[in-house]
């Protein structure tokens, strides 16, 4: 038995995996998040509206949805004391675009930055316009996702870590100059998947309804989804299979839990083992591991479009389940549905509307307890709040990676984790974790 | 960090004792910042807060003779980064603050380039967020006038900024990021408890009196009448 330990990077932090090997196949894998700042901590004892400012330092990529999450879970505990008040469909819709356009940035970056390059590695495809740093299409995509960041900053004044959103609305206010400018912004961004990512339109993408879409595809999407089958990716990297998504993206993906029967989504199921984190006693890393009523989930763009019926991406969970190959391009075709739907949301602005209405709220006096639950790049992200007279007295973040990238409990593995059993190789496993879409300073924060 | 056969701080001396400049990127390589506000052992490249007593030493210096350049902020603005490195690859040397900043970019106060600046100058205090109109340091806990950055100079993303989108500025580039209470300004007798750097009491009275009774009516109004707006014709 032969134990292999590496540091992956290029991330947001670092990751290191050990893999313990039996016979030239994996037999048991670890996912170690070595960093530990205490977020949830240093907000004890904050007056609540601080967690405006606080939270989205958790990371630099995702920062924007912990912003959302933070506000909603103030807003229920507002909701919840009885107090009303309400926020203008301006407000809300200014918050699903900028969370979209998140999540956008976050993709792009994810497939061309970190991704593709590993995978380029383990096809043996040698290209030098793909090449970080110096290749055309590496920069091509920095340039893409710079766009959106550009857009995001134009509503929200600056990304990464603004606090536009804030109970009640938003502080932003805009011309309709420059939300024009935000909405060409976009529609370049459109281009560029039309032009490098997917080949085709993204109406015609959208359009095909069945197994077609391999047919009509073009563009880097394609040359994935060959090399990935070429390479038998399709059977690399299966997982429980269980999906879970908290949030909801309006109006096309609603809270949905797959072993369930109803789909209904109880944040206060969910139980956060410590046994194997640095909280217990067997700890390997800084993650905690949520438990839904009992069991390991995973959650993110697989399980979104899954539960959104896309028909491109059920197509390939039929036929290679929740394989690398389903992963990966499930978070592509979020690109192409998320831009058009963005646009939309853009469109149906009312910009002589209210940006904020001031909560009837005595900032010193609000109690209680609320939940603040979005879909992040990378899945669900939970965020809970306790007050007491106006300060924070516990507050409880649950992110996305720490369901994906999570340790075990005394039953189940990690999902990552559990997806990297029986490969045999290397690469072939640092390639799976990519498909997740890693970042440790969420996992761990 | 756990769990690496060297010591993360051991990799960094080494590193730092073999470069010409050593670079802090961010507030928590710089000050600390949130991980060390309830961890006493994090120290960060030269500073703990605004104390010299970080992992290299108050006396360090880099092979080229600078002390650790520090770029704060939370993030850290990533034009300042690249200029910064830059300027030290080309002139091998930078003008820093007494906290290690390059004083190209930390020179200016966020408050500088603000386009609320005439609602400051005349004390028009926004009362509501989600407007263009007020000046957001009078309620709202903006530290813009008490900041050091280059934020309204060398916009975020190339477009924006925080108080351009209605936003306090939080003082992220200071050694006391996250300070309490971060969305309502302290007042003592209605006037705030903190003024800028080298403003007196009394000539913040006097300026303000002045500037209160002679405000023009325009920053009383909003910069665009929605009432007053052409309707479109009806076809």
């Amino acid at each position: 038995m032969r134990i292999t330990k590496k540091l992956l990077t290029r991330l947001e932090g670092e990751v290191q995996l050990k893999l313990v090997w039996d016979e030239g196949k994996i037999k048991d894998a670890f996912v170690i998040v070595p960093h530990f700042r205490g977020f949830e901590k240093v907000l004890e004892g904050k007056p609540y509206l601080d967690a405006l400012v606080i939270t989205p330092r958790v990371c630099g990529i995702c920062g924007h949805a912990h912003l959302i999450a933070s506000a909603k879970a103030i807003e229920e505990v507002c909701r919840k004391a009885g107090i009303e008040f309400y926020l203008t469909e301006k407000a809300k819709t200014f918050r699903e675009i900028t969370l979209l356009l998140e999540i956008l940035q976050n993709h792009v970056k994810w497939f061309y930055l970190y991704f593709f390059p590993d995978f380029f590695k383990y096809v043996g495809v040698k290209d030098e316009d793909y090449r970080p740093f110096v290749g055309k299409r590496w920069s091509e995509a920095i340039k893409a996702s710079n766009l959106i960041t550009k857009a995001l900053a134009t509503l929200a004044g600056q990304w990464p870590h603004n606090s536009y959103a804030v109970p009640g609305g938003i502080t932003s206010d805009l011309f309709p100059a420059e939300l024009v400018r935000a909405s060409s912004l976009i529609k370049e961004f459109v281009k560029f998947l039309e032009e490098r990512v997917f080949g085709i339109s993204l109406r015609e993408l959208l359009n095909c309804k069945t197994k077609r879409f391999l047919e009509h595809l073009r563009g880097d999407a394609k040359l994935f989804l060959e090399k990935a089958l070429e390479n038998g990716l399709d059977r690399a990297g299966r997982s429980y299979a269980n999906f879970l998504t908290g949030g909801s993206v309006e109006p096309l993906i609603k809270p949905c839990v797959k072993k369930e029967k109803t789909c209904k989504f109880h944040p206060e199921w969910i139980e956060e083992k410590e046994d194997f984190s640095y909280f217990g006693k067997n700890g390997y890393t800084w993650s905690k591991a949520p438990r839904y009523r009992g069991l390991p989930y995973e959650t993110g763009p697989l399980p979104r479009q899954y539960f959104a019926r896309n028909p491109r991406v059920l197509y390939l969970y039929r036929n290679f389940k929740d394989s690398l190959i389903t992963r990966v391009y499930a978070r592509l075709e979020e690109l192409a549905i998320f831009s058009l739907l963005v646009l939309e949301k853009v469109e149906s602005l009312d910009l002589f509307q209210k940006s904020w209405i001031r909560p009837p709220v005595n900032t010193k006096e609000l109690s209680g307890r609320g939940y603040g639950i979005v879909e992040a790049a990378r899945g669900t992200l939970i965020h809970e709040v306790e007050i007491e007279k106006g300060v924070i007295k516990r507050y409880n973040i649950i992110t996305p990676t720490a369901w994906n990238l999570g340790p075990r409990d005394e039953k189940f593995l990690g999902v990552a984790e559990k997806a990297l059993i029986g490969l045999e190789s290397e690469e072939l496993a640092y390639l799976v974790l990519r498909g997740f879409d890693v970042c440790s300073v969420c996992t761990a924060h | 960090m756990k769990n690496l056969e060297k010591p993360f701080y051991e990799i960094v001396r080494e590193l730092a004792n073999l470069s010409d400049f050593v670079v802090a990127l961010g507030n928590c390589a710089v000050y600390g910042n949130i991980p060390a506000l309830k961890d006493e052992k994090i120290v960060e490249l030269q500073f703990r807060f605004k104390e010299k007593e970080g992992l290299l030493g108050k006396d360090f210096r880099s092979k080229r003779g600078l002390p650790v350049v520090n770029i704060s902020g939370c993030p850290a603005h990533p034009e300042w980064f690249i200029n910064t490195l830059l300027e030290l690859k080309h002139r091998g040397k930078v003008p820093l603050d007494e906290l290690g900043r390059p004083k190209e970019f930390y020179a200016y106060f966020t408050h500088d380039g603000c386009i609320r600046v005439q609602y400051y100058e005349w004390k028009v205090e926004a009362e509501e967020l989600g407007t263009k109109e007020g000046c957001l340091f009078y309620k709202f806990g903006c530290r813009g006038p008490l900041t050091h950055s280059s934020c309204n100079r060398i916009l975020w993303n190339g477009v924006s900024s925080k108080t351009r989108s209605g936003q306090p500025c939080f003082g992220c580039t200071e050694f006391d990021f996250p300070r309490e209470n971060l969305f309502e300004t302290k007042l003592n007798m209605g006037i705030p408890a903190e003024l800028p750097p080298e403003v007196s009491l009394r000539a913040y009275i006097m300026m303000a009196g002045v500037a209160k009774t002679f405000t023009p009516k325009r920053l009383k109004r909003k910069l665009i009448d929605e009432d007053n707006e052409e309707a479109p014709n009806e076809t």
